[in-house]
């Protein structure tokens, strides 16, 4: 592997689900593109934010790199090698590197299961030491995620919803792993037991050398962990660029309207923000829309925008924006209607 | 929503944090409970359940024991009409004969006690090849669903789509008479409908996280469904099987009445109330006493299947 070869190569993703399907189906049922041509990278280490509302595609993008559904258009490299094209073999051994953290705690562990069968099952899988060797390895890990060792051969039902999410998290670093798709791995819990859940990710992170791949719908939850973040709406990635810049100058009128409804710490400050509130529902990806997918609750949008898609175009080193009108706050102050 | 993150000042407050997290784990559960551990204590409540079970155990004591005792003290079963002196011919209950005689002079207890035999093998042989066949084509159609789902449950659909007890007459009539074949015949016909609780217990499981989860991290089809998805879903096919062994013996009864099942001189639960019927209204305990013990089995078996069905629930478990 060269130096500068990303750990994670995500090119045109593209994933269509049909829309009805069954024994007397038409082949020309409608599909339901839940992913269309997203494209990003993720280096060694990094942790790349990927957020968007209920939805647009990001779970299905986290799921479809890990090969858990089939991709039916782009390309995944995991390490330069193409995920699709991977024999039993050769994913088994990228599943080793590569691991997965659920949104639910309730439905990720299996309840027939003790914590410590759950913890060690990858390492029995990918045959890791002895069974003495994998129960001490289990061991440290509930230690290090905040879990007494001594609960070992309880079962997952014994457990509140933080401590079932530091079960999934120890289970998904046993194999120590490159690669870990976090999907919405706080977004079931309460705001305090999320805070902690998050800095263990974080202290795993620097202790270990992890990238994640960090799916939320919350941007707060995003900015906290992230280095680079994405934006994703109705399948398609509308901006990508590191935290600060991106929370700072937003190029995409929707990445804008999303950060307008981030509250602020400060009564005051939050008094005199103007809020972005767009109209009507996402359309049904089904259906999208033509040209940019945004178009129809944009509020400045044109007539190019209904009939071009707008292309991914970097708009300053290292930020991209999907958006016919980028710049740093497209939306001007006036044409905000409250 | 504010994130308490920023205000945290390091790990102190986080660790304190976990460590109330801790505490209350430690008060919910002192010590580790199984699953199976906490449904059978959930069946030991059910009083219904539980004398369900006394009566099956009662009944599977005294019919593997009898060769040990019923015949030294109530009379060979299968005697036939030469071994037996006259005037015994279907003698009223008595303490000697509890049940009283058949035509043939034997005693109709013992009698029923052997039937116990055959009605409890057949229904437990039976249940089990149904189970096993209807397992694995369960898991097949649910796991790899698409041509096989397809398959496997249009070949369940035209089997349920027969009477069942045609069916299976129709099935000795071919194979002929006899025990082993009444254990084929109910054993092979009654998977479809094991094959479809299987198939949508599989279903319902198969979309939990835990089972992404493992195929996430490399584990093999077999694995899958032999650590995830079978110990999930077993507990409504125990449910079934189980309620499954009283129809296979009402089945093996049917078919004994209407002379395709037992072969004479064998006693069966059917060919004694076939053989009682005739005397109904001089000796009505030649075919109401081998009626209850049916009766008493099939219902047995029933309610334990019901209580089974509460204490497995996983969803009645605290949350």
């Amino acid at each position: 592997m060269a130096e500068n070869t990303p750990l994670l190569k995500v090119e045109h993703l593209s994933k269509d689900f049909p829309a009805e399907s069954g024994f007397l189906a038409s082949r020309l049922a409608k599909k339901v593109s839940a992913v269309n041509d997203v494209s990003f990278e993720i280096h060694a280490g990094e942790t790349f934010g990927l957020v968007g509302e209920s939805g647009c595609g990001k779970s299905t993008t986290g799921r479809t790199i890990m090969r858990l559904t089939q991709p039916t258009g782009g390309h995944v490299y995991f390490e330069g090698k193409d995920v699709a094209a991977m024999s039993k073999r050769e994913l088994k051994e990228m599943r080793r590197n590569m691991q997965f953290i659920f949104q639910d705690p309730y439905a990720s562990l299996n309840p027939r299961m003790t914590i410590g069968e759950i913890v060690s099952e990858p390492m029995t899988i990918h045959g890791v030491g002895t069974k003495e060797e994998r129960m001490e390895t289990v061991r440290e890990l509930l230690d290090v995620v905040g879990l007494n060792p001594e609960h070992i051969n309880r079962y997952p039902h014994e457990f509140s919803g933080g401590q079932r999410q530091r079960v999934g998290i120890a289970r998904a670093f046993a194999l120590k792993p490159k690669l870990i798709i976090c999907d919405e791995p706080v977004s079931a819990l309460d705001v305090s037991i999320q805070a902690q859940v998050l800095n263990l990710l974080k202290d795993l992170q620097q202790r270990y050398g992890t990238a994640y791949l960090f799916i939320a719908h919350d941007l707060s939850v995003v900015q906290h962990i992230s280095d680079r973040v994405a934006v994703m709406y109705l399948g398609k990635m509308v901006e990508v660029s590191d935290w600060k810049t991106l929370y700072a100058e937003p190029h995409h009128p929707y990445t804008q309207s999303l950060l307008s409804a981030v509250p602020v710490p400060d009564p005051d400050i939050q008094k005199s923000r103007k809020r972005i509130i767009l109209a009507g529902d996402p359309p049904s990806p089904i259906d999208p829309p033509t040209g940019c997918r945004f178009h129809t609750r944009c509020p400045i949008a044109q007539a190019k925008c209904s009939s071009d898609v707008p292309e991914f175009r970097e708009v300053k080193p290292g930020h991209f924006c999907a958006c016919h009108f980028a710049e740093p706050f497209p939306i001007k102050e006036s044409s905000i209607e409250l | 929503m504010i994130y308490p993150v920023h205000q945290q000042p390091g790990a102190a407050a986080h660790a304190d944090a976990v460590a109330a997290e801790h505490g209350g784990a430690a008060v919910a559960g002192a010590k580790s409970r199984t699953l199976w551990g906490d449904a059978f204590n959930r069946l030991k409540k059910n009083k219904l359940a539980i004398a369900a079970v006394v009566w099956i155990i009662f009944v599977v004591i005294v019919a593997a024991t009898a060769d040990l005792w019923v015949p030294q003290t109530l009379g060979d079963p299968t005697a036939t009409a030469s071994d037996n002196m006259a005037g015994m011919s279907r003698l009223a209950p008595s303490l000697e004969h509890p049940f009283g005689t058949d035509t043939l002079g034997r005693d109709v207890l013992s009698r029923v006690i052997y039937g116990a035999r055959i009605s409890l093998v057949v229904g437990l042989v039976s249940t089990g090849i149904s189970t096993l066949i209807g397992l694995v084509m369960g898991a097949l159609a649910a796991y790899y669903g698409g041509i096989w789902d397809t398959i496997i449950m249009r070949l369940a659909d035209m089997f349920l789509a027969f009477p069942y007890t045609l069916f299976v007459i129709m099935m000795i009539a071919v194979i002929g008479n006899g025990i082993q074949n009444v254990f084929i015949a109910i054993g092979i016909l009654g998977w479809p409908q094991i094959a479809r609780v299987f198939r949508s217990a599989i279903l319902s499981v198969k979309e939990n996280d835990y089972v992404d989860a493992a195929r996430a991290m490399g584990a093999s089809d077999v694995r899958i469904i032999t650590r995830h998805i079978f110990p999930n879903s077993v507990a409504s096919i125990v449910v079934y099987a189980t309620m499954n062994i009283g129809g296979a013996i009402l089945t093996e009864s049917a078919l004994s009445y209407l002379g395709m099942g037992v072969v004479p001189p064998d006693p069966s639960w059917g060919t004694l109330i076939q053989d009682g019927q005739q005397y109904l209204q001089t000796q009505p305990w030649l075919m109401i006493l081998p009626g209850l013990a049916i009766l008493s089995t099939v219902l047995a078996f029933t309610l334990l299947g019901d209580g089974l069905r509460d204490a497995l629930d996983v969803k009645m478990k605290d949350a």
